[in-house]
């Protein structure tokens, strides 16, 4: 799992919770740095005052091109009660990312602190769902992200919520990640028990999935540990959607439990 | 139509055979194997070496019967009522009056452990009780160390003997009394104390210690363990009463111990049958069976423990 915002390649998407707000500030600089030299547009996007938006602008953009570096403040850019819709949140970012390549940069960065956007459970619930989005457009194009939360405002549990759906993410944040992968309907990783039964179930609830073809592939090779009541949710998803669940590159235990449970709904692919 | 001596009925008939020698035992073996290939019903073998060579020899090369390999058909305890359960379902689905089976059940005379086995002896009169099989449980009571011997007359309903009678047997007992007297045996004595003790772990707690205290044991015997620890660790937390407590001990085995305060499952079969009424706990104990190498329970003063055991039995 990746420890610091700055270990992201492009396309990247990790989830900062930070406890301490400055850590925030440090993490998303040296990130966007990092996309400066490598010829990014880079966005900064926090809940702060004029003045650290300002300090920051100048922090990145001394050596860099015109228009490379953008600043806004979190309330400005989003109504603090707003619930944000996803299709139309993840559509300004790829329009973003467009035109960022057309105006001649590499891909687009940002770092944004969003703690303001998901204080209420319905915030939370559209914002999981653009999250699970942006995650996948991102797993195809130029745009990369540190979205960050702060655990202390939010709770532990709000903050699992949205950790959950990022490829990596702050250690502690989340047990298990469920998230886009090419190639795969979704990768799911870190440790599925009974603390992070409920949130998996929400979720796949929330992951919006091509099911047409029979078959859900979930690439499993980041599986940590899978319950058997995990394992069975995972059964129902199957037996809901009418697809088999098939489990790719997951520890041998997985199959054997799954082979003794004798799941229809469940197929599971062992690693090499 | 069913025979022998369940015949008319469709209930399982389970008959222990104790024998002295090797005649005694062919007399007992070769008629039970020969007459149930004559009836036309399937008739397997799950005998030790030495036994299964002995009746080799005594049967026609012809003989249609199934040999079933010991190690693979008993692992343990629990894998062993599932597999047959397995088993017995599948012939009897297709078509077959009834089943036959000569087996050893495993023990120190076959040079492994009887821990656990006279639970499955117990156990199997209820989880096969509706289905029509006869089993013959062999013990050569040359090897069978006394214990096992009181264990086996407790557990089966029948006997045979070398002369060919067939009787009830008045030591049976209630397998429910013999598991819920089972558990009443507080855990085998460790070599020493336990190299890690974690206080009120959580499940997740429970796996990361093991996995960095387990390094002997190959990785899936240690992801089975991983699995059955985290399986009863939430158990404890959600069926169990506080505390919970978690010890290791390595070496040559890797053992664990998961002790909550609480007086542990009602249901006697708990971890050997899969959720029998509830089916929120007896899953995660049955897995931790399934996958365990050797897995026990029991109930003290102190609370409830299940033991888990892996690496070289």
């Amino acid at each position: 799992m990746v420890d610091e915002a700055r270990d992201l390649g492009p396309g990247g998407h990790y989830c900062l919770a930070f406890d301490d707000r400055a850590e925030f500030r440090r993490q998303a600089t040296t990130f966007l740095r990092e996309g400066v030299e490598h010829g990014d547009r880079v966005l900064y996007v926090a809940d702060a005052t004029d003045a650290e938006l300002t300090e920051v602008a100048a922090e990145l953009g001394s050596a860099a091109r015109p228009g490379a570096v953008e600043v806004a403040s979190a309330r400005s850019m989003y109504g603090a009660d707003e619930v944000v819709d996803p299709a139309v949140q993840v559509r300004t970012y790829a329009e973003a990312t467009a035109e960022a390549l057309a105006a001649g940069f590499r891909g687009l960065r940002a770092a944004a602190e969003i703690t303001v956007l998901v204080r209420s459970a319905a915030q939370r619930d559209a914002f999981a769902r653009y999250e699970q989005r942006i995650d996948r457009f991102m797993t195809a194009h130029p745009f990369s992200a540190v979205c960050a939360y702060d655990r202390g405002a939010l709770g532990a549990s709000a903050v699992a919520e949205l950790a959950c759906v990022h490829p990596a993410a702050s250690a502690g944040a989340t047990p298990f990640r469920f998230f886009a992968r090419e190639g795969v309907d979704a990768a799911l990783g870190g440790e599925v028990d009974r603390t992070g039964r409920e949130l998996l179930a929400r979720t796949l609830d929330r992951a919006e999935l091509d099911l047409r073809g029979g078959e859900l592939v979930l690439d499993a090779t980041e599986l940590g540990f899978l319950d058997h009541r995990g394992l069975l949710l995972l059964d129902e998803l199957g037996r809901r959607e009418e697809v088999v669940v098939a489990l790719r590159g997951a520890p041998g235990v997985v199959r054997r439990m799954a082979g003794l449970l004798q799941l229809a709904q469940v197929r599971v692919d062992t690693a090499a | 139509m069913r025979t022998g001596p369940a015949a008319g009925t469709g209930s399982y008939h389970h008959e222990a055979a104790l024998h002295g020698d090797d005649d005694e035992f062919l007399a007992v073996a070769v008629p039970f194997v020969r007459e149930g290939l004559a009836a036309g019903e399937p008739t397997w073998i799950a005998l030790a070496e030495r036994d299964a060579g002995l009746l080799r020899r005594a049967l026609p090369r012809s003989a249609g019967a199934r040999w079933l390999a010991m190690d693979r058909q008993y692992p343990t305890p629990a894998a062993a009522i599932r597999t047959y359960h397995e088993q017995f379902t599948e012939a009897l689905g297709a078509g077959a009056p009834q089943v036959r089976v000569i087996g050893n059940v495993p023990h120190p005379g076959h040079g492994t452990r009887w821990a656990g086995w006279a639970r499955y002896e117990a156990a199997i009169n209820h989880a096969f009780a509706t289905l029509p099989v006869w089993s013959l449980c062999c013990y050569d009571t040359r090897i069978t160390p006394r214990p096992v011997l009181d264990g086996v007359l407790r557990t089966h309903p029948h006997l045979a003997a070398p002369d060919g009678t067939r009787a009830a047997n008045p030591a049976v007992v209630d397998p429910e009394a013999v598991l819920v007297e089972g558990m009443r045996t507080p855990p085998p004595a460790e070599p020493g104390p336990p190299g890690l003790v974690l206080h009120e772990p959580s499940p997740a707690a429970a796996r990361h210690a093991l996995l960095a205290f387990a390094a002997r044991l190959d990785r899936d015997e240690l992801e089975d363990l991983v699995l059955a620890v985290s399986e009863v660790v939430d158990n404890a937390w959600v069926h169990g009463a506080p505390p919970v407590r978690v010890a290791l001990w390595t070496g040559e085995r890797t053992v664990v111990t998961v002790t909550d305060a609480g007086a542990g499952p009602s249901d006697p079969y708990a971890g050997l049958l899969p959720a029998k009424g509830s089916a929120t706990a007896g899953l995660g104990l049955w897995m931790a069976h399934q996958l365990g190498r050797e897995v026990s329970l029991h109930r003290g003063p102190g609370g409830f423990t299940v033991r888990i055991a892996a690496g070289p039995s």
